[in-house]
């Protein structure tokens, strides 16, 4: 009986120890320097460049923050770093080019796009086990899950489609035709609304998540501008869009999509991460292999960080 | 009236509303006509181009079938309107069927002929780069590099940027053959249809002629959105390629904006 006690104890314990404190380390993909770089949050220097496998692009934190993954697009899985130690913990098979993906906020599950199969495929990324293969249309690229867990929303860039997959059935529930060659998607915080960038159509749009309309589109007026990642502050009244090789940052009024502004930072500028606690926005610049940050009050870059060879995406351990 | 009656009446009623509720639940089904070769790159382009439109529609609701014609049998047919046509014939028989049907899209897929742009049809649309095109791409890539021998495509099967791997390898998976400029044409001519009726609803061809001409945004996996001059022509980059290797791209970095796509070919009607 005593020894139940002591057991029951110890993996209260060990469960506890499994929500890791957040370092507030920046972590960045680097696509062709098949590495992860990772920056001090305070000093903003390059603490490590970890080699983490081939064509290394989206990357996100497990919902406990112990766990950073990383896909890599040439050896078909999904890479699992710790992201105190620094650690390649291990890897599993993720079906074709895995490009994209998100985090689903409760159960963990990782919600991949392969992008040559034209596959959204969901993993349990502790076993390694594949949950469901869902057919959408082709080339799906950016995937977002909803807050509340309810919603993930996948573009197929060459349909120029948003599909909302909608759980707990795991099925599509909504097909919306949106601007040509949508990339990534963003949702809001009560879940009812998707910001959507599309790269040929260089727009943003709005789609209301309970109608699946378009409720509002932007262009970004500037030739140049190949919209990738997108985010929303955290008081949900700007968004800010990478501009790929327009080589600035979009900051826009959320409400009616204007161009507030634009930040000029490096070459194809992709991959985006905001840190609301310390007001920064950071960029990965491809073609540069730097990070910008931008300090997001005076919406200005404040130092440029020099990482792996073409940067991808960012995520903060926060 | 039985309760077995009574059952089997329920029953009937619930097939016919379910069979009812199908029919208005299925796709909504377009024909576009095809006047063309069958054994042609051009057509094998188009099909690959319907089936990614098939792929797209499953998702909406919306279904294309392809009615296929030689030249010949369309003149001497009397055919109801399509709501579009794709063409793959000679310059002369082109610019036949563009005055035979004013209110139609034509989509030329088989003709370079600088005198079907000048001509200023207003439902010619020329989804191939004009001769001009090709010759102002050369032009501007030989200012850059006098002694290369590069020639101006719009297409290649070793084109990689923009996503276009990512078609090249669909193309070849499905005919064991490399896609070239004129299955590159017959693919963009099917996506610009399609797309433009899955998203506008358009039903009516006239309707979809003004569209077409005003307010297309096309993908066409070559980077650049692309849209139709008042010529008819569609803008779009060039690959410059020498030896079976693209070495460049028109408009030409340095000797043009690589954005101003007006830098090749006639632009305009007034001349």
């Amino acid at each position: 009986m005593k020894l139940k006690i002591v057991f029951f104890i110890f993996i209260l314990y060990a469960a506890q120890a499994n929500a890791t404190e957040p370092t507030h380390r920046i972590f960045v993909s680097n696509e062709k320097g098949n590495s992860i770089s990772v920056i001090d949050g305070k000093t903003l220097g390059v603490i490590k460049e970890i080699p983490v496998g081939k064509r290394p692009r989206d990357i996100g934190f497990s919902p406990d923050g112990s766990e950073l993954y990383v896909a890599l697009g040439d050896e078909d899985a999904i890479a699992v770093v710790n992201p105190v130690s620094l650690e390649v913990l291990r890897k599993f098979k993720a079906g074709s080019d895995p490009e994209a993906f998100a985090v689903h906020p409760k159960s963990g599950y990782l919600f991949i796009s392969n992008e040559d199969a034209g596959l959204a495929t969901i993993f349990d990324p502790v076993t390694g086990n594949k949950i469901i293969e869902i057919q959408v249309g082709l080339e799906p690229e950016g995937v977002a899950a909803s807050p509340d867990g309810r919603y993930v929303a996948v573009t197929s860039e060459s349909s120029n489609l948003l599909h909302i997959i909608e759980l707990p059935d795991y099925k599509i529930s909504m097909n919306i035709l949106v601007g040509s060659r949508p990339r990534d998607a963003a949702f809001n915080s009560d879940s009812s609304l998707i910001y959507v960038t599309s790269e040929v159509s260089g727009d943003v749009g709005v789609i209301d998540l309970k109608t699946g309309k378009v409720i509002k589109s932007g262009k970004l007026e500037d030739k140049k501008a190949k919209p990738k990642d997108i985010v929303l502050s955290k008081d949900e009244k700007t968004l800010y869009v990478a501009g790929g090789r327009a080589n600035k940052i979009f900051v826009l009024d959320a409400e009616t999509l204007e161009v507030k502004k634009t930040i000029p930072v490096g070459k194809r500028t992709w991959g985006l991460a905001i840190d609301p606690a310390e007001n920064r926005l950071f960029t990965t610049d491809g073609v540069d292999s730097q990070v910008s940050v931008i300090d997001t009050n005076r919406n200005e870059v404040i130092k440029t960080i020099k990482v792996g060879s073409f940067p991808w995406g960012v995520a903060i351990h926060d | 009236m039985t309760r077995n009656s009574a059952a089997t009446l329920f029953a009937i009623i619930l097939v016919l509303y379910l069979s009812l509720w199908g029919k208005w639940a299925l796709a909504t089904e377009y024909e576009l006509l095809y006047i063309g070769p069958e054994n042609s790159s051009a057509y094998r382009g188009l099909q690959q181009g319907l089936d990614e439109a098939n792929h797209q529609g499953q998702f909406l609701g919306i279904g294309f079938s392809l009615r296929t014609m030689e030249f010949d049998d369309y003149v001497s047919e009397k055919l109801s309107d399509p709501i579009a046509i794709i063409a793959n014939v000679e310059t002369e028989e082109l610019r036949q069927l563009i005055k035979a049907t004013p209110d139609i899209a034509i989509m030329n897929i088989g003709s370079a002929s600088d005198s079907l742009r000048l001509a200023c049809y207003p439902n010619g649309f020329h989804i191939l780069p004009s001769e001009k095109m090709l010759a102002d791409a050369e032009v501007q890539w030989r200012k850059k590099n006098p002694n290369s021998s590069a020639h101006a495509r719009a297409w290649h099967h070793k084109f990689k940027k923009y996503a276009a791997r990512d078609l090249n390898k669909r193309f070849s998976a499905r005919f064991e053959k490399a896609m070239d400029d004129r299955a590159w044409a017959g693919w963009a001519a099917a996506k610009i249809v399609t797309d433009t009726l899955a998203r506008q609803g358009i039903s009516d061809h006239s309707r979809l002629l003004a569209y077409l001409k005003e307010d297309l945004v096309f993908d066409g996996q070559k980077g650049i959105e692309m849209q139709f001059r008042e010529t008819g022509q569609l803008k779009q980059i060039l690959l410059l390629v020498d030896d079976d290797k693209i070495v460049g791209e028109a408009p030409v970095l340095g000797v043009a904006d690589a954005t101003d796509l007006d830098s090749l070919g006639h632009i305009s009607c007034q001349h």
